[in-house]
């Protein structure tokens, strides 16, 4: 009897979780499949009754006629999308290399040897973390239009790293940390150091540090605070600061959600490839 | 194989002193444990002689060549870590390989050497598979292969056991002892198991608060312990003390307390009288005995049975607990008055000021 109360229960949590994440998205990726007449209808159409695909056209820049002859207009935003999707994968791709390169020499060092001032160190890394971006804009701004780095993709991504560093060596920083004691295996089988991080930890260690470049290609992906300041409007504009254009013009609802389902789309592809990685993760 | 020697180690870490002015010496082909409560130094001294760890001062030896600069890989060392440490992302073979990797042999006599010492310990199907496909005793032998595959100036040990289960364990004692009698390697084994270290070692050292406390053959261990921390720690069950005096009277010399009044024969015969004394008695010395003035009056607290004998726990006159090895079977309601005695030769007195053994002078 206990059994089975606790089984509904457990089932009535996960739907409502279940609900809680889905429902919004549902709603988004619903919109794209309609037109706006459809979407200003009330009560709201809890499902397209006539999916098209308009909004996907008219976001890559084509024309879509409709069966029943109307025009939908390439959206005017379309150049705008474009760029920004070629411009997120590059500055994401970009940024996780680096970081990786940067993360996990700093990661071994801090989680695997002792030296002075390690702990205070490790102190201005993690308070780097909790920084949130928008104390930052400002002088980054300043800073950025006396450099000349405005609207540049260089200038963007020196400031997603200073977001993705931090955050992936701390992530990397427990991981390398709860990894058996191998360098000791190492020095009485008479490696160097060198050779210990390159040919024995960063192996060892491949899942983790396949997870931490995810994570700093999503918070790059995803990074809008920043490049909503520094690259609106110029040729260096990222996918969500793009998207973020719809905003300010004639509603577009079901375009909006046509491009963010496009940004949806490689985190999703990532986060299934690297499932069995992000599983053997363990930050214990 | 080696002779290893430890010349005056000391080993300081800040204001600690994690090892304090060790002399030590470890002949060719012996297994030598070294015994003591976590945080005595004993790994310390293990990681030394490996080399993993400076020592402060002092020197050591490897048939009589300093090698106290010397890098582990260079003193020709190999090692066995807690929990029989190994890489984990490679095979059993590719473990085994890594400690010949910079050995400058050629690759045919690498694969030689993987398959002998796989042979030795009797791995060869495990070769293929991850540490993580295997369990805690296949680890171990693992472990043991990567180590005599180097053909070793010493072999040393960190607990390997200690994570084993205690069946396993016994088994892989055994197989370890046996092992280096074949190879007749020089072992240093690290361990906080009294047993382990009676049953392994050829001789064992004992130590305390970074020092050795006493160095020598089990039998010698254990029944001449030099200080009163080897008397109480070696041995199971536990050896019994008493306080008391040592008076002379009639010729003779006799431990008295309130309770008791024993005679002192033996070794200790010719010591000193003295107002404060410890004397220490294995139970298996006394026996259970009817009431008398050298019988120590005790209460039944717990009987263990064994099978072949029992172990009475009983409270002491002065509190403290007493054990006295009983005949199979022996049984009695708990808070029994029962009396023990044992015979004054077998005993051993300390002094308690300086925990160390009485001293006697030697008769001509």
């Amino acid at each position: 009897m206990i059994g089975r109360t606790r089984t509904i229960w457990l089932v009535l949590a996960v739907a409502v979780a279940l609900l809680w994440t889905f429902l919004p998205m549902y709603w988004t990726v619903k919109y794209a499949f309609m037109t706006k007449t459809e979407i200003a209808r009330f009560p709201p159409m809890l499902f397209p009754h006539q999916p098209n695909l308009a909004s996907f056209f008219n976001i890559f820049g084509f024309d879509y006629t409709a069966q029943d002859g109307t025009v939908y207009k390439a959206s005017g935003q379309a150049r705008q999308i474009m760029l920004g999707l070629r411009n997120s994968l590059l500055v994401a791709a970009i940024v996780t290399a680096i970081t990786t390169v940067v993360v996990v020499p700093l990661a071994y060092v801090f989680a695997r040897l002792e030296f002075p001032l390690k702990g205070k160190l490790l102190a201005a890394i993690l308070l780097s973390v909790s920084l949130p971006p928008v104390s930052t804009l400002i002088p980054f701004y300043t800073l950025y239009v006396q450099l000349g780095l405005t609207g540049t993709m260089t200038g963007l991504i020196i400031v997603t790293l200073t977001i993705t560093i931090p955050i992936v060596a701390w992530m990397l920083i427990g991981f390398f940390r709860n990894l058996p004691p191998v360098e000791l295996l190492a020095r009485v089988d008479g490696f160097s150091r060198l050779y210990v991080l390159t040919r024995i930890i960063v192996p060892m260690a491949s899942s983790g540090i396949m997870v931490a470049a995810v994570i700093a290609f999503l918070f790059s992906w995803n990074e809008y605070v920043y490049a909503q300041i520094l690259v609106t409007g110029s040729n260096a504009v990222t996918l969500p600061a793009a998207m973020s254009g719809f905003l300010f013009q004639v509603p577009e609802p079901a375009q909006l959600a046509a491009s963010l389902l496009l940004s949806l789309l490689p985190p999703f592809v990532i986060a299934f490839f690297l499932q069995k990685h992000i599983a053997e993760m363990n930050f214990a | 194989m080696a002779r290893i020697e430890l010349r005056n180690i000391v080993k300081t870490y800040g204001g600690f002193n994690a090892v304090q002015n060790l002399d030590m010496t470890i002949e060719d082909g012996e297994l030598l444990v070294l015994l003591g409560p976590s945080g005595c130094g004993k790994s310390t001294t293990m990681n030394m002689v490996a080399g993993l760890t400076d020592p402060t001062s002092g020197q050591i030896l490897f048939d009589g060549v300093d090698v106290t600069q010397r890098s582990p890989h260079e003193r020709n060392i190999a090692m066995v870590f807690q929990s029989s440490l190994l890489y984990p992302h490679l095979s059993a073979h590719d473990n085994i390989y890594m400690s010949l990797k910079r050995s400058g042999l050629s690759k045919q006599e690498i694969e030689a050497r993987i398959a002998r010492a796989a042979e030795t310990v009797d791995v060869t199907r495990l070769l293929d598979k991850l540490p993580s496909q295997l369990s805690g005793g296949e680890r171990q032998r693992i472990a043991t292969a990567k180590a005599i595959v180097r053909e070793p100036a010493g072999f040393l040990l960190d607990e390997p056991l200690s994570a084993l289960d205690a069946s396993l364990r016994l088994s892989l004692r055994a197989e370890l002892v046996n092992l280096q009698k074949r190879i007749r390697t020089t072992m240093i084994f690290v361990t906080h198991d009294q047993i382990e270290a009676m049953t392994m070692g050829d001789r064992i050292g004992v130590m305390r608060n970074g020092r050795l406390e006493q160095i020598g053959t089990p039998t010698d261990i254990y029944n001449r312990p030099a200080t009163l921390f080897v008397a109480g720690f070696v041995g199971a069950p536990p050896m019994n003390f008493l306080k008391g005096s040592l008076e002379r009277a009639d010729g003779k010399l006799w431990l008295v307390n309130p309770s008791l009044k024993v005679e002192i024969t033996g070794e200790f015969a010719g010591a000193a009288p003295a107002k404060e004394i410890i004397l220490g008695i294995r139970p298996h010395l006394m026996r259970l005995s009817e009431a008398g003035s050298s019988a120590l009056p005790l209460t039944v607290y717990a009987i263990e049975q064994l099978g072949n004998e029992a172990i009475v726990i009983c409270d002491g006159p002065a509190g403290e607990k007493i054990r006295v090895i009983a005949p199979a079977g022996f049984t009695a309601p708990i808070g029994t008055a029962v009396h023990a005695t044992f015979d004054g030769a077998s005993a051993r007195l300390f002094d308690p000021a300086t925990e160390r053994v009485l001293a006697v002078e030697k008769r001509a």
